[in-house]
């Protein structure tokens, strides 16, 4: 099925080129151009895309803008800026409704290829109804609680080590803003595909943008206080950071390489993101009561396929759509996945997949791993 | 001629009876007393006499012999009024004799009454002598009695009429004396008092003498009477009494005159008495002995004296005499000339006076004593002292300023130089005072402080201060603030003049310069620093599809690549032969991928966006390059169309959305002298100001950015005006206030404008004006002067 995308530019020789270098990719996507927002809202209106990149700073309606109402009205459609501009408060500005930045001059190959990753987390779910449920999503709901410390911590000038572990502690804020590290501005070097997540990065953001952000009302919304919701969404929080902690003990048991150790970490702090997705937001599709027919999601796949659609590196999307059923994935090598189901198994007391424990060939290790890795939550990982 | 007292072989009995005639008697009483009064009132002209001053004997004698007549009249009265049964003859001579005691007696009592003081010794022995004279007339004058009869005296009533003429006199004389000086009576009342007292004293005296006679007819040997009868004898002593009576008359006229007299001098007596007593000058007065007769209460006060211990006294006793000269005798030294003098008060208080005396004559030119007048100068003296202490607290007052202060006078010279000066000028004031002002100044500003203290100069151009160069003593010099006023000391014209040293304001000054410039600076970079964003983002745009056309390219040319083998080979190859055919069925298989159609005609077009893409970068680049011209200060030639297309280009990610430009810049737009980075600063804030503005506005279509340049009258004139959201009437003033913005925060620090204004206006002496209509937009207008001849030169060469 061809893809279909739309490019939006106020500047024509962009378009151009992009038509150009894009002709390679005529055969699987069908990619359209539009001068300006509203022509491109025009579009979008005629027929549906699955995806919209647009340039950020345009005379009349801003890219801002346009996403703004792509989000609203289109909610299924994958929104990427792709923008000129340096400065940090107009791309905070978008970053709601926006799931990935690009930064101008992008290499052609780093567009197609951070187009191809977002179309193909599709696979993780299938049904697009059910997708809405993280297109849709413009920031992640953060219990009132975590965000009244943040927010206390951030006024009284705590110090900025409180401020993190306050990120830290709660799964959202970690999610949501390491969506914002994630984009192409806060990376050193535009052109690459940019390194793993981490919790450094967040702390490179500095407090003043986290304050910035955190007073945007639309950048963190929260959750109320004292609900079941709220009890519910602090488990997952903890549990994900729990599971993060061994995880990365685990790799470090198997003796995996620093980056997949750090994978291990991400993946599994942002562990039950699909879980947390569905608790917080309503799925606009099932209250159309359309649900039924559709087959029951795997929440961890959703959380795959929002981080994939936000752009985040994809063997974190893979090692969290199976960390419960592994041998669904391609079998290979110990890995974060390997890491993530392990130390969901100990922590969540989820069942092993012994197809995949085989195939790893760790069944006889499973004890000593665990053993090594019991005092994983008493150490701070980095 | 002895009187004959009665013995026992007399009878009194026997003795004649005589009778008198009560209309006499009377008349004999009030002959005495008009006597008396005669008396009196010429006596009374000693009284005004001047102390000290012997009485007139001449008045005492007149005043004598008219009582002494007038008692005799009396006697010789009384005795006409005795009738006795035998004629009776007066012997002349006797008769005449008698008056003398009478005389006599008569000028005891004037003597005695005229006198200052009555004491009781006197008055005594003057009222024996006056009752031994009115008895002495009386015996004497009954011993010129002729008469055929004996006369005897009955000897106790002859003393008791003795007794009784001393006693009355005493009283007689002590009453007149009191009266005319105690009582408060009209003194015409009190003399005729006096006068009826004393006319009854020597009428009592005379009837009790009559009395004490008695007349027997036993004349033994008559002899024959030889003397004046009565009748003659009358009309003597009516003569007498007509002289009385003339003197009296004489003397009251004398009395009216002298009363005139004294009443005026009376009343100046009681004007200066009160004078004298009123005022609070002191006042002394000594006799010619040198001791004090007078003083008055204000020189009590001083001297914190009674006056009764000062009259009398001894000048010594209260006068400090060693303060006086000592080289004269003392009195001398009284008498002339003034003093100052510390009388010592009754307290131990010395009190500063001043001393000053008059000599006194009396109307024979003798010396009588002196005046003298003590001044307490103890106020005048604090006056004095406090008026030094004002000036020295003036003194320390101009000492303690920390401004010079300089008094010059009309000639250029200084009078007076106060601690500051000295201080900032190194001299001493003692070396300075009476040199001519100009020498505290540096040559070089000579002329025009000479001009500014002239004299001649007009007041009003004094009214502000002057920047001087000022000379110290070492020959060192420092900027001055100097002002001056003018003021009159002494009846003459100064100059008052306040000398600032304005080292530290000038070092201010050039700091806050110098931090202006940093501002300026800093805010070019803030500017510059704003753009950057918008220039990155002017530059990124091109390089995106640059670096996509290229790498197009390089697709499309990978695909033309084996065909371009293909074909130089069989070329080159077969080079050496005859070309072959070529491979029309290869050449298809090559010629396959490439989609010919679409590559001829996008391929140029990717090429030429590309160069127009470099074009744009290089542009921005170049103007980026111009624009932040190192010199913000110095000044140079300058192309100000090329400053406005720099400034459009830079800025143009900050209006691109918003605004279209239109440029409108004359051919003969000259370069000026200007400090390019600055002007470049100015034209990027107002054309920022502008795009922002119509962004404001938010109109759905593009706004207007006009800039319009052109040379007018030697000045440079760029006018840029945007059809923007325009400035309100009431932020219209304010503008130009450093900090002053409209923008959110973060969006501009308001220095943009005050900047703009202070390069056009200070720096450059032009002028920059707003004009703005609310709604519908702004007008920028800088002008700038054109330096002609210079940039004439410049492109002449």
């Amino acid at each position: 099925m061809i893809k279909r995308i739309l490019f939006v530019d106020d500047e024509p020789n962009i378009l151009s080129a992009l038509r150009r270098v894009l002709r390679s990719k005529r055969t699987v996507w069908k990619a359209e151009f539009a001068n300006s927002g509203k022509e491109g809202l025009d579009l979008l209106d005629a027929n549906p895309f699955d995806l919209v990149v647009s340039d950020m700073k345009m005379p009349e309606m801003d890219g801002a803008e346009f996403l703004g109402h792509v989000s609203a009205q289109h909610p299924s459609s994958i929104r990427i800026a792709l923008s000129g501009h340096s400065e940090k408060e107009k791309i905070l500005k978008c970053i709601g409704p926006t799931h990935q930045f690009l930064s101008k001059p992008c290499e052609h190959q780093l567009l197609i290829e951070t187009i191809e990753n977002a179309l193909d987390a599709n696979e993780y779910v299938p049904d697009e109804r059910q997708r809405l449920l993280a297109t849709a999503l413009c920031t992640l709901k953060t219990p009132a609680s975590a965000y009244q410390t943040l927010i206390d911590s951030l006024d009284t000038n705590a110090s900025a080590e409180s401020v993190y572990k306050t990120i830290e502690g709660d799964l959202s804020l970690t999610a949501n803003l390491l969506k914002i590290t994630n984009s192409a501005y806060f990376n050193v070097n535009a052109t690459r595909r940019q390194e793993l997540p981490t919790f450094a990065q967040i702390q490179n953001l500095g407090t003043d943008t986290i304050a910035s952000l955190a007073h945007e009302a639309h950048v963190i919304q929260s959750i109320d206080e004292g609900s079941n919701l709220q009890r519910e969404v602090q488990e997952l929080s903890t549990l994900s950071l729990r599971i993060g902690k061994q995880a990365n003990a685990i790799a470090r048991s198997l003796n995996l390489s620093e980056s997949e150790q750090a994978l291990a970490q991400i993946a599994g702090s942002l562990s039950q993101l699909g879980p947390y997705l569905q608790a917080t937001q309503a799925n606009p599709s099932e209250s159309s009561g359309n649900a039924k027919n559709t087959e029951e999601l795997a929440p961890e796949k959703l959380g795959a396929y929002l981080l994939s659609i936000w752009g985040f590196d994809s063997r974190i999307a893979e090692a969290i759509a199976y960390q419960n059923r592994p041998s669904e994935s391609r079998p290979n090598a110990p890995s974060a996945l390997a890491c993530l189901h392990l130390a969901n198994h100990f922590l969540a007391k989820t069942p092993l997949d012994a197809e995949y424990i085989e195939t790893l060939a760790l069944p006889a290790d499973i004890e000593k791993i665990k053993e090594e890795t019991a005092d994983a939550q008493a150490v701070t990982p980095h | 001629m002895r009187p004959e007292f009665l013995n026992d072989s007399l009878q009194k009995a026997d003795a004649l009876d005589g009778s008198y005639s009560p209309i006499l008697v009377l008349a004999s009483y009030l002959i005495a007393s008009l006597a008396a009064f005669c008396a009196l009132t010429i006596a009374r002209q000693n009284l005004g006499q001047k102390q000290n001053e012997r009485p007139p004997v001449l008045w005492h004698l007149i005043g004598s012999v008219t009582m002494g007549i007038g008692i005799w009249s009396m006697h010789f009265t009384g005795m006409i009024a005795f009738q006795l049964p035998l004629p009776v003859e007066y012997h002349p001579g006797m008769t005449a004799l008698s008056a003398l005691p009478a005389i006599f007696a008569s000028w005891i009592v004037l003597r005695l009454i005229s006198s200052k003081q009555l004491q009781t010794r006197p008055l005594i022995i003057g009222g024996v002598l006056m009752g031994a004279g009115i008895g002495s007339m009386h015996y004497s004058g009954m011993a010129g009695m002729k008469i055929n009869a004996m006369m005897f005296y009955d000897p106790a009533i002859f003393a008791l009429s003795v007794i009784v003429a001393i006693a009355l006199s005493i009283v007689s004389l002590y009453t007149t004396f009191k009266l005319s000086r105690v009582t408060t009576y009209p003194e015409t009342v009190t003399r005729t008092f006096g006068a009826l007292i004393m006319g009854a004293a020597v009428g009592t005296m005379h009837y009790t003498g009559m009395a004490a006679t008695y007349y027997f007819d036993i004349c033994a040997n008559p002899v024959p009477i030889e003397g004046y009868n009565p009748i003659t004898f009358g009309g003597i002593v009516i003569l007498a009494n007509l002289l009385v009576i003339g003197f009296t008359t004489v003397a009251g006229v004398l009395d009216f005159n002298y009363r005139a007299a004294t009443d005026h001098a009376s009343k100046s007596q009681a004007i200066l008495s009160r004078v004298l007593e009123s005022t609070r000058q002191g006042y002394l007065r000594l006799d010619r002995d040198g001791k004090a007769t007078e003083v008055n209460a204000a020189l009590c006060s001083i001297l914190g004296r009674e006056k009764s211990e000062l009259v009398g006294a001894n000048p010594s006793e209260f006068l400090p005499l060693e303060q006086f000269e000592s080289n004269r005798p003392i009195f001398e030294t009284l008498a002339t000339g003034r003093y100052e003098i510390n009388l010592e008060h009754k307290s131990g208080k010395h009190i500063p006076c001043l001393y000053h005396a008059t000599e006194l004559k009396d109307r024979n030119g003798n010396p009588d004593g002196l005046v003298g007048l003590i001044t307490d100068i103890t106020e005048l003296r604090e006056r004095e002292a406090k008026s030094q202490e004002h000036a020295e607290n003036i003194g320390s007052l101009l000492d303690s300023l920390s401004v010079g202060v300089l008094l010059i006078d009309d000639s250029g010279c200084i009078k007076l130089f106060n601690e500051s000066c000295e201080q900032m000028f190194g001299f001493n004031r003692d070396d300075l005072i009476g040199e001519q002002a100009e020498t505290l100044i540096c040559q070089k500003n000579r002329p025009e402080f000479e001009n500014y203290i002239s004299p001649s100069t007009p007041r009003i151009s004094r009214s502000h201060t002057i920047e001087l160069l000022a000379q110290r003593k070492d020959g060192s010099s420092f900027p001055i603030e100097f002002g001056a006023n003018e003021v009159i000391i002494d009846c003459q014209i100064m100059l008052a003049c306040a000398i600032l040293d304005i080292t530290v304001r000038i070092q201010e000054q050039k700091r806050r310069r110098e931090l202006e410039n940093e501002i300026t600076q800093t805010s070019k970079l803030e500017a510059v620093g704003q753009l950057a964003g918008g220039i990155a983002h002017e530059i990124n745009t091109p390089i995106q599809f640059v670096g996509d056309n290229l790498a197009y390219l390089e697709t499309e040319f990978e695909t033309i690549i084996p065909l371009l083998s293909k074909l130089n080979q069989s070329v080159n190859q077969d080079s050496a032969k005859k070309p072959t055919e070529l491979d029309a069925s290869a050449l298809q298989e090559l010629l396959e991928p490439i989609d010919f159609e679409f590559i001829l005609s996008d391929i140029p077009l990717a090429i030429e966006q590309s160069r127009s893409g470099v074009k744009d970068v290089s542009q921005i680049i170049l103007a980026m390059k111009e624009f932040s011209h190192p010199s913000a200060e110095q000044k140079e030639s300058y192309n100000l169309a090329r400053a406005i297309e720099n400034t459009i280009t830079i800025s143009k990610s900050e209006w691109k959305n918003h605004a279209e430009i239109e440029l409108k810049i004359a051919e003969d737009l000259p370069e000026i002298r200007c400090a390019p980075g600055a002007i470049n600063q100015v034209l990027l804030n107002i054309v920022v100001n502008a795009a922002h503005a119509i962004e404001a506005a938010r109109t759905d279509t593009l706004g207007t950015i006009t800039v319009r340049a052109f040379h007018e009258n030697d000045t440079a004139c760029i006018h840029i005006s945007d059809t923007g959201t325009g400035i309100s009437e009431e932020h219209k003033s304010k503008i130009f206030d450093p900090f002053f913005t409209t923008k959110d925060v973060g969006k501009g620090t308001g220095q943009g404008l005050a900047i703009a204004w202070d390069i056009v206006v200070k720096k450059h002496r032009g002028t920059l004006e707003v004009e703005s209509s609310e709604g519908v937009g702004t007008t920028f207008k800088i002008h700038l002067p054109v330096n002609s001849k210079k940039t004439a030169a410049r492109i002449k060469s």
